[in-house]
């Protein structure tokens, strides 16, 4: 299913305003004038974002500013934490998420979320995968027996757990659950990612695997990654963002956020004077 | 340089002292905490089980003293006070020969008054009369004084005789002969072919001085077979004549002028050569010329004259020889048997136990157990006597009696019956823990099926899909609950609850039916609620509309409920259910108790299962949820699968706690300790039984230790259900552990 068949209401009043540079790609994801509270104290100010479909972004930016909020905006995570509260418009495909005819559900779905901690539940590998379609109503043993094997095969973890299906998913290494963790955000088939530092807890090696698959998914995901490796957001990513207190600095194509950024603050987080 | 290394090494050196000291202190103060703990716990299991042990300590047998007379075959029967402190023989030749029981020495001889030559005597179990028949037709009672330590005192007491002349001549007699009350006997002789002779006198000590009336009557019938003993109760109602060919009459003599013949019936295949009535008079035990021991009650019989007829109840490790004597006990329903080898058994009815076997040389010709059950006295063929004392201190208790299937005296079918005391002393006490154990995994099962739905769905809710304002108020004031004291639940389930059950039952399970309905109905508004509506609450908060739904619900309830009865039950459900169903309503039953106990066990279990379900980690919540699952199934497919060592634990605290739990059943039910599986009458418990009996259990009696073992028991079922739960949780818990 996608999307477009579940959200109603579609609002497209404000598709016109557009950032520059990104005009000529497919807009996925809009954000205008995103304003969040937890409480009384602010914790996103006017966010405004267009992310695109197929490329992979990443939000940068110190520790607190505010990332993984904006990251939760995106598939409504936030409404999980007590006492938030959120002013402005995320549209994804057209349909305001926040409206009052969306299904979260449905919504969270469509918009798969990895987590900085890899959290496998306490079953087995298959298990684990076939989770989503199980939540679906999926009984048939072959028709998950193939999207299980096509998802672990996604997130590149098929050879090294072919053999071991029927294992505790706890008894895999770090590096092999965070994998899980993604085969099992792709086996409900969403159109967007949203990872929030997949592979802060990772060693090199991993990282690399973890890197490569993401990369790897940009052919038919929209990814949006937060990171504090700098690297890593120069390796992966199309399009980077930079967070700061609560505000988005600046967003752009990479290779220009790195090389010639125009903010001040950018540059001195990425040169590594603050932050 | 040298120098301030080594001083270095020296500050370093006592500061590594220092820390392995403070651990070591450590290490062995915790150490001494847990082990304190455990020593505690096995004190106490060893304290109960050390109570108990005596229990299973086998009976013996010590002679102390054998005593030789001069003409030793003159002797006929013998018998002791109270205090073992005088014991006398009863000799052919008409003589009363007193000796002491410690040493065996002979102490007096006295004259029987106008007796020369004694045929026959028989001594009453209480030892204080004795009947005596001489070679002329001639009877007398002798009667020693209801208390008395040593030969003077009974000199000064007197001795005093009933003599009756027997309206039947018997030439070498056999009888029996018993003693109820002050001067009342009743006494059967018999011996050659003519019929048996009931000896009756009642009522003789209305009138002091006066004398008592004697009252014959013969037991006549056409049987050819010879009379080969005979018995008679102490409450002079039965009579049993028994004969060499095994058949044996009874005999209703409750009207002394008109004995009744009521039941032939074949007690043995051979010739029964002893018989005689265990404590009470509800048993006849029975000897036979091959050795055996059986005994008999009396059980309702529709068919017989007088509604009663005998019953076989148990048989007993036989003898060697032909039994010869049986003697049975005056505190407890032990009795002793004797054979013509010498042998001598200790019996106990109850249970069908032979306790002790003991070898003699000559045969048994006589036996007496001593009034207070602590001694017992042989009189072998050789005419001498064995005293002995006898250690028997807890015949009643054996795993068989205590677990087992008894049938009991009056009884013709056995049974698991707890029945410790009785209005008598001769009363048979019945200690059966199955009908314990029964209703105390009863009790705890109906707490169980009232307390596990809601405590386990109530942490649910409050953990996974209330409001967080909402849990901070229930879940204080559910632990609340668990501080009301258990009397106090017991007292409002006894004294409101069980009466208002009683009358309104239906209404009861019309709004337990209709509860969950109401929620139905409630969340159904819920969805046909706006969004715009929905959206002014806050998620969790979906109470407000919950609640109002129940109430209209319940209020519904008891209005349709009487109705319901009307229409289902014709008025009554009580009525109803006795009339169409039959069976009882009582009204302390069992729905009773799962509510009170289930009310008090409901806050342990809520507490650690809500504990397990907010303990599952978010992160895991949040996976699932980011997959698109609603709150439902990630409780659920997740949250519950991980917590479910968590609240396995939680339900097995609570059955612990409710099969340890007393004040609730002690008040709430009726104590009846009955083995019905219905909802409708009560139980009685373990916990309860020793609350309820303990205040009447002689201290250090046989009660006294089995309500000790019960509560071993009870230690030992709780163990037992921690560590299987245990067990369980751990394997649960091996495979839902998350990181
Ligand atoms: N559940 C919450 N309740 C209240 N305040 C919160 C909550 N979560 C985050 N915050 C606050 O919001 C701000 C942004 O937090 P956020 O977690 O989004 O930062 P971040 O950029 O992801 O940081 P990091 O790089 O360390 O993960 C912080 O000041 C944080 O304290
Ligand atoms: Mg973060």
């Amino acid at each position: 299913m996608k999307t477009q068949d579940m959200l109603t209401g579609v609002d497209e009043r404000l598709s016109s305003a557009t950032s520059l540079e990104q005009v000529s790609e497919e807009t996925k994801i809009r954000v205008e004038a995103l304003n969040l509270w937890y409480g009384d104290v602010q914790a996103l100010f006017d966010i405004s974002i267009n992310l695109h479909a197929r490329r992979i972004s990443a939000f940068i930016g110190p520790s607190g500013c505010g990332k993984s909020t904006f990251l939760r905006t995106l598939n409504r995570m936030n409404d999980l934490i007590d006492n938030v509260r959120i002013r402005g418009k995320v549209v994804i495909d057209g349909a305001d998420i926040y409206s009052d005819s969306v299904d979260v559900v449905s919504l969270r779905r469509n918009v798969g979320m990895i987590f900085q901690k890899s959290n496998p539940f306490p079953k087995t590998v298959y298990e684990n995968v076939a989770y989503g379609q199980r939540l679906l109503g999926v009984r048939d043993r072959r028709v998950l027996d193939e999207i299980v094997e096509r998802s672990l095969r996604q997130a590149a973890l098929w050879d090294e757990v072919k053999d071991r299906l029927e294992e505790p998913a706890l008894s895999l290494s770090g590096g092999q659950m965070q994998r899980l963790c993604i085969a099992r955000a792709l086996a409900v088939e969403p159109e967007i990612l949203l990872m929030d530092e997949p592979s802060s807890a990772l060693d090199p090696i991993a990282t690399a695997k973890i890197e490569e698959l993401i990369v790897e998914l940009k052919q038919k995901y929209t990814i949006i990654i937060v990171t504090h490796n700098m690297q890593q957001a120069a390796r992966v990513s199309d399009v980077t963002a930079f967070f700061y207190l609560g505000r988005l600095i600046e967003v752009g194509e990479t290779r220009k956020i790195f090389t010639s950024p125009e903010k001040k603050q950018t540059e001195e987080y990425i040169t590594g004077r603050f932050g | 340089m040298f120098r301030d290394n080594s001083l270095v090494d020296q500050t370093a050196v006592r500061r590594r002292v220092r820390r392995v000291w403070s651990n070591g202190a450590a290490g062995f103060f915790i150490s001494l905490g847990g082990v304190g703990v455990i020593i505690v716990v096995l004190a106490i299991f060893v304290f109960i089980g050390y109570e108990t042990i005596p229990l299973w300590t086998q009976p013996s047998l010590t002679e102390i003293a054998d005593l030789h007379f001069s003409h030793p075959d003159e002797v006929l029967i013998m018998g002791e006070n109270e205090y073992r402190s005088l014991g006398y023989a009863v000799t052919g030749t008409g003589e009363l020969i007193f000796f002491s029981p410690s040493d065996g020495t002979e102490l007096a001889r006295h004259r029987i008054p106008s007796m020369t030559n004694v045929t026959f005597a028989a001594i009453d179990p209480t030892q204080k009369k004795i009947l005596a028949i001489d070679s002329n037709q001639f009877g007398l009672i002798l009667s020693l004084p209801t208390t008395y330590t040593q030969v003077s005192d009974l000199d000064s007491r007197g001795i005093t005789t009933t003599p009756f002349a027997l309206i039947e001549p018997f030439t070498a007699p056999i009888a029996d002969f018993s003693v109820s009350g002050q001067d009342d006997f009743y006494a059967v002789i018999a011996g050659d072919k003519s019929p048996p002779v009931l000896v009756t006198s009642r009522g003789a000590s209305l009138f002091a001085g006066s004398t008592p009336e004697i009252v014959q009557a013969k037991l006549s019938w056409d049987y050819s077979a010879a009379v080969s003993s005979v018995a008679v109760d102490k409450f002079g109602e039965r009579v049993v004549v028994s004969t060499t060919t095994g058949r044996a009459f009874y005999w209703d003599v409750r009207d002394p002028t008109n004995p009744i013949m009521v039941q032939s019936i074949a007690l043995s295949d051979t010739e029964i050569t002893a018989t005689k009535f265990l404590l009470g008079g509800q048993v006849l035990i029975v000897g036979d010329a091959k050795g055996r021991i059986t005994t008999w009650t009396w059980a309702l019989d529709s068919a017989s004259v007088n509604g009663l007829s005998m019953v076989r109840l148990n048989e007993f490790d036989g003898h060697t020889g032909r039994v010869t004597a049986i003697a049975s006990a005056l505190r407890n329903k032990s009795f002793i048997t004797g054979d013509a080898t010498g042998e001598v058994f200790l019996h106990y009815q109850t249970g069908g136990r032979t306790l002790l076997k003991s070898r003699g040389s000559a045969s048994t010709r006589a036996l007496t157990i001593s009034p207070r059950g602590d001694g017992i006295l042989i009189l072998a063929a050789d005419g001498s006597i064995s005293i002995d004392s006898l250690y028997n201190p807890y015949p009643e208790a054996s795993l068989r009696t205590l677990f087992g299937k008894i049938q009991y005296e009056g009884y013709d079918h056995p049974t698991y019956t707890w029945q410790s005391t009785g209005g008598t002393d001769d009363f048979e006490s019945k200690f059966s823990l199955v009908p314990l154990l029964f209703g105390t995994l009863k009790g705890a099962l109906y707490a169980m099926v009232f307390a596990l739905p809601v405590a386990i769905l109530g942490a649910l809710y409050t953990a996974l899909f209330s409001h967080p304002r909402i849990r901070n108020i229930v879940k204080p004031i559910v632990e609340l609950m668990a501080a009301l004291p258990s009397v106090v639940i017991g007292f409002i389930a006894a004294l409101w609850l069980a009466p208002l059950l009683e009358t309104r039952f239906v209404d009861a399970v019309v709004i337990v039916v209709l509860f969950p309905l109401s929620v139905l109905a409630a969340s159904l508004l819920w969805r046909l609620l706006p969004h715009a509506a929905k959206n002014g609450f806050l998620s969790g908060s979906e109470l407000i509309v919950l609640v109002p739904a129940i109430v209209l619900f319940m209020i519904l309830g008891t209005y349709i409920a009487p109705e319901i009865e009307a229409f289902l039950f014709g008025g009554s459900f009580r009525q109803w259910l006795y009339e169409s169903a039959n069976v009882a309503y009582d009204q302390r039953n069992s729905i009773v108790v799962g509510f009170a106990m289930g009310f008090a066990v409901i806050p342990i279990i809520f507490t650690i299962s809500e504990d397990a379900l907010s303990g599952v980690p978010a992160h895991l919540t949040a996976g699932s949820l980011a997959l698109g699952a609603t709150r439902w199934q990630t409780a659920t497919r997740v949250v519950l699968p991980t917590a479910s060592p968590g609240i396995f634990s939680a339900a097995m605290v609570g059955f612990g706690r409710a099969v340890g739990e007393t004040m609730i059943v002690l008040m709430a039910t009726g104590n009846t300790p009955v083995l019905d599986f219905s909802a409708f009458v009560g139980m009685r418990t373990l916990s309860a039984n020793i609350a309820v009996e303990i205040p009447e259990a002689p201290y250090l009696g046989t009660l006294y230790r089995i309500l000790f073992f019960s509560g071993l028991l009870l230690f030992a079922f709780t163990f037992l259900v921690n560590t299987v739960a245990e067990i369980i949780r751990q394997r649960l818990r091996k495979r839902y552990s998350t990181i």
